[in-house]
C-alpha cells in the first residue's frame, strides 16, 4: 500500500487525535485533504483504491471516512454498502463530482452520513468532519438541555434564557441555536446550516444566513458583554469557547 | 345529492371518454347509416303496402255495393234494409248503413256524413266504447236515401305494424353487427393506440424505458407500423438522452477535478503569510470568479437533472403551504432589511412530487421579487387549493415584464435588462420553468398591475397507482436515474 500517507498528529492537544481515512483516487487532491487535515491535528490515512478501503476500513476502526464517489476498484457507493452489511458504523462523508438531487439522495441512501460537493472549501470539509466525528460519541445530541455560559435552552419546554432573562425566540431562530448549541466550541458552516435549519439544499444567492443570524444576536446578546456567536470568516459560526480543533 | 352528482358525473366523464375515440365514433355512423337505411326501406314499404291494399280494399267494397244494388234492381228498394240486416249478422266482413230520402236510419250502423258520393274514411264510435276507422263508399239508391258500405282498417293497420316491427328487429340486427364489428376489429386497434399515447406520456414524464405495446406479426396493420416506428422513435429519443446524462456526468467530474485543485491551491495561497497585499487582493478576487463560475456550473448540471429526471415514482404527498412559510420565513428578514415586504397567505394544498426541488423553485421565486423590484416593493406568496388541486402565486409591484417577453424569460441565460453585470446566472427562472415541468404544473407569468405575477397551478394529486394499469411494455434497459 505504498499510497497510505500517514500524517502526524500536529497540534498538541489532550486526548488522541482523531483518525481519518481518506479514501480519493485524485493523488494531488487526496495528499492536500490529508496535509491540511493533518495540519489541524488529525491522523490520516489515504487510500486510493475502493477494494483497498475496504480491506482498510474493515482492519481497523476510524473515526470518520470521507469516501470519494468515484473510485478504481471498487466505487464509493458500493464500498459504503459493503462496509455497512459487514457492520462498520463509521460516521462517513461522501465526496462527490456530481451534487444532483439524485446522487445526494443515493448517497444518504447508501449509508453516508453527509455529503459534500466537490469543490469545496477546506474549511466545509473540516466543519463536516467535526460534527460527523462527535454524532456518535456526543451526548450532547439527545440532551433535553443545552447550555452555553449562561445561556440555557430547555429543548423539552422549548425555552431559552440568557441570565435570569428570557429569550423569545422565532421557531427558525430557535433551531437555528440548536444547532449551533449543537456544535457549540465548533464552527458551523454556513451550508450546514442552510441544510440543517431551513432544508435547502441549494445556495440562495441572497444573505439569509447572515440576516437572521445578526437578528437572533440582538436577541441574545448583552449590551457590553462579550459576544456569545462569533463569525468566522470564511468558516461558519461558532457558539461558546473555540474548543481544540481534532481530539476526541 | 353529491354523491348521485358525483356518480353522473363520472358516468358523463366516461361517455365523453367514450366519444373521443376514432372507433367509436366510426361505429355510431355506421350504425346511424344501417338505421336510416332500414327506416327509408320502412316508410317505402309502407307506403307500397298502404296502397296495394287499399286499392284491394276498394276494389273490394266497390263489389259489395255493386251486389247491393244490384239486389236492388232487382228486387225493389223494400227489401234492402232486411238484406243489409241479415248481411250484417252473417258478417261478411263489411259494415253497412242505409238511410231513407228524409234521412231516416233503416238499417246498419255506419254512419257517415251525407250528402257526397264516393269514397271517404270515417271514424266510427262503437258499441265498446272504441272509435274504429273504416274506408266507406257512399251511394245515393233509387229512392233518394244514402246506401253506405265500409270495410274496417284495423286489419290493415296490423299488417302495417307487423311490417314496421319486422323492418325495426332488422335494423337492429344490422346495429348490432355493426357493433359485434367494432368491438372485434376497432378494439383491438383502439387498445394499440391507447397503449402508444400511454407509452408516450410516460416517457414525457420521464420514464424513458416504456415502449408501446409490440408489433403483432399475425395483423402487421398500418397500427402496427405506426407502433414500431413510434418505439424506434422512443429508443432513439432514450438513446440521445442517455449519451446526453453521461456527457453531463463526464463533463462534471473532469471539470470539477481541476476546479478542486484549483481552490485547494487558493486556499493555501490565501493562507500563506508572505503574501503582499495586492497579490492576496488578486487571488481573492480569482477565488471569487472561480465561485462564480462554479454557481452557474451547478446551476446549468441541475437543469439538466431536472430535465432528465423522473419524479413520478419517487414522488411524496406533503402540504405546499409549509414549504412556502419555511421559504417565506427564510426570506422575510433579508426583503426587510432591503426594504421591501413579504406577504404571505398559505392556505393547506396538498401536491405529490419532491419537497426539496419545490422549496428551490420558491425560494427562486421569492429572491426573483426581491432582485427585480425596488426598494420599497411588496412581494406577495400565496398557497391556496382550487378544487383539490395546489396553486402557488408569487407576485410583486416591480416593473413586471413585458408581455412578449414573458415566455423568454423562462428560457435559460434570458436576461430582461440585458446587461450581464447584474448578479444571478440567468437560470433561476429556467429551473423554476423546469421544476415545474416536473411536476406536471402550469407556469404562467401574467401582468399584475403593476408588477410580475406568477403563477404555478399543480395537477390534482394522483394516487401513485393508478385504476387503469397503462398498456405499455417496459424495456429491460436501467431505469433512469
Amino acid at each position: 500500500m505504498d499510497r497510505v500517507i500517514t500524517a502526524a498528529a500536529g497540534a498538541a492537544s489532550p486526548g488522541p487525535p482523531l483518525h481519518l481515512l481518506v479514501v480519493e483516487d485524485e493523488v494531488e487532491a487526496a495528499r492536500h485533504m490529508a496535509s491540511s487535515l493533518a495540519a489541524e491535528g488529525y491522523r490520516v490515512d489515504v487510500v486510493g483504491d475502493g477494494l483497498e478501503a475496504l480491506s482498510a476500513a474493515s482492519a481497523q476502526t476510524f473515526d470518520v471516512m470521507i469516501v470519494d464517489r468515484l473510485l478504481p476498484g471498487l466505487d464509493g457507493l458500493s464500498l459504503l454498502r459493503a462496509l455497512r452489511t459487514r457492520g462498520v458504523g463509521t460516521p462517513t462523508l461522501f465526496l462527490t463530482a456530481l451534487g444532483t438531487v439524485a446522487d445526494r439522495v443515493a448517497g444518504l441512501e447508501g449509508g453516508a452520513d453527509d455529503y459534500l460537493v466537490k469543490p469545496f472549501a477546506f474549511d466545509e470539509l473540516h466543519a463536516r468532519v467535526k460534527a460527523l466525528s462527535r454524532r456518535t460519541a456526543d451526548p450532547r445530541q439527545g440532551a433535553t438541555r443545552l447550555q452555553c455560559g449562561d445561556l440555557v435552552m430547555d429543548r423539552l419546554a422549548r425555552e431559552v434564557r440568557r441570565g435570569d432573562r428570557a429569550v423569545e425566540l422565532l421557531p427558525l431562530e430557535y433551531r437555528l441555536l440548536e444547532v449551533l448549541l449543537l456544535n457549540a466550541g465548533q464552527p458551523v458552516t454556513r451550508m450546514m446550516l442552510l441544510e440543517q435549519v431551513w432544508g435547502f439544499h441549494f445556495d440562495p444567492r441572497t444573505n439569509i444566513v447572515e440576516t437572521h443570524i445578526s437578528r437572533m444576536r440582538a436577541k441574545l446578546e448583552n449590551a457590553g458583554g462579550p459576544p456569545l456567536i462569533r463569525t468566522r470568516r470564511g468558516a461558519g459560526y461558532v457558539i461558546g469557547p473555540e474548543a481544540a480543533s481534532a481530539t476526541a | 345529492m353529491s354523491v348521485g352528482r358525483h356518480v353522473a358525473g363520472a358516468a358523463r366523464r366516461r361517455v365523453q371518454g367514450l366519444w373521443r375515440r376514432t372507433g367509436v365514433r366510426l361505429a355510431a355512423v355506421q350504425m346511424l347509416v344501417v338505421l336510416t337505411a332500414f327506416g327509408t326501406a320502412d316508410l317505402m314499404a309502407r307506403a307500397e303496402i298502404r296502397s296495394a291494399n287499399e286499392a284491394t280494399l276498394r276494389h273490394e267494397i266497390t263489389g259489395e255495393m255493386a251486389s247491393l244494388q244490384d239486389e236492388i234492381t232487382r228486387l225493389g228498394a223494400s227489401r234492402l234494409p232486411g238484406t243489409v240486416d241479415r248481411r250484417t249478422r252473417l258478417w261478411r266482413g263489411f259494415d253497412y248503413g242505409l238511410d231513407g230520402p228524409d234521412g231516416e236510419r233503416l238499417a246498419g250502423r255506419l254512419s257517415p256524413p251525407r250528402g257526397r258520393s264516393g269514397w271517404s274514411q270515417v271514424n266510427q264510435p262503437m258499441a265498446s266504447g272504441q272509435v274504429r276507422t273504416f274506408l266507406v263508399l257512399s251511394q245515393r239508391t233509387p229512392q233518394g236515401g244514402w246506401l253506405f258500405v265500409g270495410k274496417d282498417l284495423a286489419g290493415e293497420r296490423r299488417a302495417m305494424l307487423l311490417v314496421t316491427w319486422r323492418l325495426l328487429a332488422a335494423g337492429a340486427c344490422g346495429a348490432a353487427v355493426c357493433l359485434a364489428g367494432w368491438v372485434l376489429f376497432f378494439r383491438s386497434a383502439w387498445r394499440r393506440l391507447e397503449g402508444m399515447s400511454d407509452a408516450a406520456r410516460l416517457v414525457a414524464e420521464g420514464r424513458l424505458n416504456v415502449r408501446a405495446p409490440a408489433p403483432n406479426r399475425r395483423t402487421g396493420d398500418d397500427i402496427d407500423g405506426l407502433s414500431a416506428a413510434f418505439n424506434a422513435m422512443l429508443e432513439r429519443i432514450g438513446g440521445l438522452i442517455d449519451q446526453l446524462r453521461r456527457v453531463t456526468t463526464d463533463v462534471a467530474h473532469d471539470l470539477r477535478t481541476p476546479l478542486t485543485r484549483m481552490r485547494q491551491r487558493l486556499e493555501a495561497l490565501e493562507r500563506a503569510r508572505d503574501l503582499n497585499p495586492p497579490h492576496r487582493r488578486a487571488v481573492r478576487a480569482v477565488h471569487g470568479d472561480l465561485m462564480e463560475l462554479l454557481r452557474t456550473f451547478d446551476a446549468l448540471l441541475q437543469l439538466a437533472e431536472i430535465e432528465s429526471r423522473r419524479l413520478a415514482d419517487e414522488g411524496i404527498a406533503f402540504d405546499l403551504a409549509e414549504i412556502g412559510l419555511r421559504v417565506a420565513q427564510a426570506f422575510q428578514p433579508d426583503l426587510e432589511a432591503s426594504g421591501r415586504r413579504l406577504e404571505v397567505t398559505a392556505e393547506s394544498a396538498t401536491v405529490v412530487g419532491d419537497p426539496a426541488l419545490l422549496t428551490q423553485m420558491l425560494a427562486n421565486l421569492v429572491e426573483n421579487g426581491l432582485r427585480h423590484t425596488p426598494t420599497g416593493s411588496v412581494v406577495r406568496l400565496g398557497v391556496e387549493a382550487r378544487d383539490g388541486c395546489a396553486r402557488l402565486t408569487v407576485s410583486d409591484d416591480g416593473p413586471g415584464v413585458p408581455a412578449h417577453m414573458r415566455e423568454a424569460v423562462l428560457t435559460p441565460y434570458f436576461r430582461l435588462d440585458q446587461s450581464r453585470g447584474s448578479p444571478g446566472s440567468g437560470l433561476g427562472l429556467s429551473i423554476v420553468a423546469a421544476i415545474a415541468a416536473r411536476h406536471e404544473a402550469r407556469l404562467s407569468l401574467a401582468d399584475n398591475a403593476p408588477g410580475l405575477v406568477v403563477t404555478v397551478s399543480f395537477p390534482e394529486p394522483r394516487l401513485q397507482s393508478s385504476p387503469e394499469a397503462p398498456v405499455v411494455a417496459e424495456t429491460g434497459r436501467p431505469k433512469a436515474a
